[in-house]
């Protein structure tokens, strides 16, 4: 599996991912208040990058060998497994910028990325080659969005502002999204 | 013999026309550019700040017509370059093919124009409060200006952006990641960081004013350093720059009169980002306090 995933991956891509949001979350811990919404573009930049682990350009290949999507799937999640670590190494080292919700940010990148694995795995047993792109677009374009213009923060809190409250709700709706594409995910790889 | 060639000609501007015409609908079409309408609807149907009006919206239609024009337009030059090496024979250049992907950026650039006539109704029918801006001797000019850089100009230049990105970082992410670091990179440039306001005007997204605090006020709304009028035509030279920067890539036909317009560009885009950071408003502060000083 690590051989698999040390030759498949795209390394690059992912530490140029982590080197941004290290970028990201330390602009947060040096202006909080200012620049809070990317700490939920942070959260979208993890998630759609980890998209890319899974893109598969020899699809037409791979989907006849023995080696089944749930296999495959394990191994490449190696990469986005380091790249969750880093986010949680990343969130510790900058915690003193969440005003005590470090934990809730954390936990909102897990489940996030979880979600994309879901949605990856998904389109990759439809038979798309190639899904990060669209999955990656869609997952930082809306996080970009939901961060930055913050529409209906009070009734949907994906990425609650620090002052707002909600927290607890927020962390409710993430646990209900990683319950919910954990469940998808092993679906997909069970069939 | 010599009759063959206009008519070469004119089959050539009939194939870049019609290519040009092919990639506006495709843009048109995109699932993320309706996405980025849909967004921008929604946010002005649910209205205007209540202190601000329209001002600090500009950052919706550049993020959504914007930086996702960015990440369509880079998906696009993607789709013809694989549509290019699909048919086989070259019908034409990748820098034609470039000037016709660029083409395409009139479309988010009209719905940019569409918000920036209600942003200017918004801001007439329901002024911002006196606190915030404009105020002092700062004018609708100004307000004008900066609506039109920040609201307008950026639907432009995300695409165009976008096609740079596409023509020299073709790898998979590459507009994921570009869009990020701008964003990333403009928190620093919009006005926040004091040690450089005065040269934030040369970074292409940048606040001309906002609350931005002082002691005892945190939240005290400033107007910033530099002219929003000049800045507008500095975006505007940007976004010639890029065309030509992404024109640049095709190493299949000469490039040398290509490579003194983007040089001719760079000096006049220095010109106007100087102008900019040298003419307009000085730095000034709202008199009134904001209502978290009176807290």
């Amino acid at each position: 599996m690590v051989r698999h995933a040390a030759r498949a991956l795209p390394w690059p891509l992912l530490a140029a991912a982590a080197v941004l949001l290290y970028g990201l979350l330390r602009t947060v811990q040096e202006w909080p208040y200012t620049v809070w919404p990317l700490q939920g573009l942070a959260v979208g930049l993890l998630a759609g990058m980890a998209a890319f682990a899974y893109d598969e350009p020899a699809a037409a290949v791979v989907d006849t060998l023995p080696r089944g999507l749930a296999w495959r799937t394990a191994a490449r999640s190696l990469g986005v497994v380091l790249l969750l670590g880093w986010w949680l190494g990343v969130v510790a080292l900058t915690r003193d910028a969440y005003f005590g919700h470090a934990s809730a940010i954390a936990w909102q990148g897990v489940a996030a990325t979880v979600s994309v694995v879901a949605t990856t795995a998904h389109l990759r047993s439809r038979g798309a080659a190639g899904p990060a792109t669209l999955v990656g677009t869609v997952v930082v374009g809306g996080a970009m969005f939901l961060a930055l213009a913050r529409p209906f923060q009070n009734q949907l809190p994906i990425f609650p502002y620090p002052a707002a409250g909600h927290w607890s709700d927020s962390r409710m709706l993430w646990t209900g999204v990683f319950v919910a594409t954990t469940v998808w995910l092993v679906a997909t790889l069970r069939r | 013999m010599s009759q063959s060639i206009p008519a070469s000609y004119a089959g050539e501007r009939s194939a870049l026309a019609t290519l040009a015409r092919h990639e506006i609908v495709a843009y048109l079409k995109h699932p993320l550019f309706l996405v980025g309408v849909a967004l921008i609807a929604v946010t002005v149907v649910f209205g205007d700040d209540e202190s601000s009006s329209s001002l600090y919206h500009v950052i919706v239609p550049a993020t959504c017509l914007g930086i996702f024009g960015l990440m369509v337009m880079a998906g696009r030059v993607r789709r013809s370059d694989q549509a290019q090496a699909a048919a086989g024979t070259v019908v034409l250049s990748e820098r034609e093919r470039t000037y016709a992907l660029a083409s395409a950026a009139i479309v988010p650039f009209t719905a940019g124009l569409v918000f920036f006539a209600w942003a200017v109704w918004d801001y007439h029918a329901q002024p911002p409060l006196d606190y915030t801006m404009p105020f002092g001797d700062v004018g609708d000019g100004w307000v004008y200006a900066m609506l039109f850089a920040l609201g307008v100009l950026h639907t432009l230049g995300g695409p165009i952006l976008g096609l740079v990105v596409g023509r020299w970082l073709p790898f998979r992410g590459a507009a994921i990641l570009s869009s990020v670091g701008l964003i990333l990179l403009t928190i620093f440039f919009q006005g926040i960081v004091e040690p450089v306001r005065t040269i934030r005007v040369f970074w292409p997204w940048t606040y001309f004013g906002g609350p931005y605090g002082i002691d005892g006020d945190p939240e005290r709304w400033l107007i910033l350093s530099g002219s929003p009028q000049w800045y507008c035509l500095y975006l505007v030279v940007l976004c010639a720059l890029g065309v030509v920067v992404a024109a640049l890539h095709d190493r299949e036909v000469p490039r040398a009169g290509l490579a003194r317009v983007a040089g001719g560009l760079v000096v006049v885009a220095v010109v106007l980002g100087t102008l900019t950071m040298l003419t307009g408003p000085e730095e000034q502060t709202n008199p009134l306090p904001s209502p978290a000083a009176e807290k």
